[in-house]
């Protein structure tokens, strides 16, 4: 794999310290430090282009693992229970799925299931795999690869989406049955704060500058 | 004509990158470089005339049935948002009709400003559009909240006689809409709202 990895032709300018374009409207800026809190913004379209942090890539795998470690009993644990007429019935979060699995409609059932609970464990497992080799000292190109998924995977990560659906849901059927939330709720809802913010600190250029500076340098002249 | 390649994998940026370098594998993660994204107007119009047609049984067909205590009770998108008005839970009507109807409008009405400025060029509200760009497709996500509130609805009350909720076709074609109205959103390039425009013969500088 990291042989595969092409030096930079002679038809471009070689990357690094060099400008970078905004992805919105593709103006050209050059590089300046933020300092924590500042966000940099395009001089064109006024879209946000990056954002200082105090802190490093530690603080931000540290989300990635929260969220990784919440997914699991976000999954296992119910989330609701629903008590009428004596018979109590738990959810779990993949009940919507299987709901709309067992009425005929599979695709929508797949899409659920990969919107509110595949995608966002895809996004963290990247997460780990991109930042855990940053954090250890030992970056290499082989996990580079895994970047080119990213966009993909946050694009149907929506935890955050279903959170709101059952809590809607919550409020639509409370007075029909008992509702009660149960500690599943609270680690889905943990889970996709974690997400949040992982991926609003999560820097993919720098990422990638740092995984692939070696191969880079080596086509430099 | 642009120079720049940006990469939109690992946000790499080459500056200066001659014309033949468009559409070969990034440097860096090797996606593929292109300057704009290819037949992004004719894509993304596909599939927004797409989902505006799926928007139509979307909201005309039922997406639910529920079977409260000898009840039955079928509603379309917009009949359950009024249901939840009259029963007092308007905070809830309101956020299923923003996440269910009114994003989806907004969405292929921007979509449609989006090809207009982006076919006649340089328009004058480009950094307004730019911005709008960033926002529909921050937002249109939300759209999954009512096929979400359904599945969940679906899997979670099942008592049996007493009370059960069924999915009706219109959840189909609700997400079906979405699921368009997003792949439009992605193949558009904003980009394009700052070039020359497609039907301008290359005017002179």
């Amino acid at each position: 794999m990291s042989a595969s990895i092409p030096a930079p032709t002679p038809l471009c300018t070689v990357p690094g310290d060099g400008p970078v374009a905004c992805p919105w409207c593709g103006q050209l800026h050059e590089r300046v430090k933020l300092r924590p809190g500042d966000v940099s913004q395009c001089r064109r379209c006024g879209a946000q282009l990056a954002r200082g942090f105090a802190s490093n890539w530690v603080v931000t795998l540290a989300w990635v693992l929260t969220g990784l470690i919440l997914w699991v009993p976000a999954n296992l644990l119910p989330i609701v229970r629903l008590s009428q007429a004596g018979n109590t019935r738990e959810s779990l979060l993949i009940t919507g799925a299987f709901g709309l699995w067992d009425a005929n409609m599979p695709w929508i059932a797949v899409l659920v299931a990969l919107c509110g609970i595949v995608a966002p464990a895809l996004l963290l497992l990247s997460f780990t795999a991109l930042l855990g080799p940053i954090v250890l000292g030992r970056p290499s190109v082989r996990g580079l690869f895994l970047i080119r998924w990213l966009h993909a995977f946050e694009l149907w990560s929506i935890p955050e989406v279903y959170l709101l659906a059952i809590l809607v849901a919550f409020i639509k059927i409370g007075s029909l049955a008992h509702t009660v939330p149960a500690p599943g709720l609270w680690c889905q809802a943990g889970m996709a704060l974690a997400l949040l913010i992982a991926w609003r600190r999560f820097d993919v250029d720098a990422a990638a500058q740092a995984l692939a500076t070696e191969k880079i340098k080596g086509g430099v002249s | 004509m642009d120079r720049t390649l940006h990469c939109h994998a690992c946000q790499l940026t080459l500056p200066d990158a001659a014309p033949e370098y468009d559409g070969s594998p990034c440097p860096r993660c090797h996606a593929t470089l292109h300057r704009r994204f290819p037949h992004a107007l004719q894509r993304s119009a596909a599939f927004a005339l797409a989902g505006l047609i799926m928007l139509v049984p979307a909201n005309l067909l039922p997406v639910i049935t529920s079977n409260l205590f000898g009840a039955a009770q079928t509603n379309t998108i917009m009949s359950g948002v009024l249901a939840l008005y009259r029963d007092g839970l308007w905070g809830i009507a309101l956020i299923v009709f923003v996440a269910s109807i009114a994003v989806p409008l907004l969405k292929l009405v921007s979509l449609g400003l989006f090809f207009h400025a982006a076919w006649r060029g340089n328009s004058p509200h480009r950094r307004g559009l730019t911005r709008l760009y960033a926002f529909v497709r921050f937002i249109g996500r939300w759209s999954m909240l009512d096929v979400f509130l359904v599945a969940f609805l679906t899997g979670a009350v099942r008592f049996g006689t007493l009370a059960s909720v069924h999915p009706e076709p219109g959840v189909i074609a609700f997400a079906a809409a979405v699921l368009l109205t997003v792949f439009a959103t992605e193949s558009f390039d904003s980009r394009l709202l700052w070039d020359e425009g497609a039907n301008s013969d290359s005017a002179a500088p």
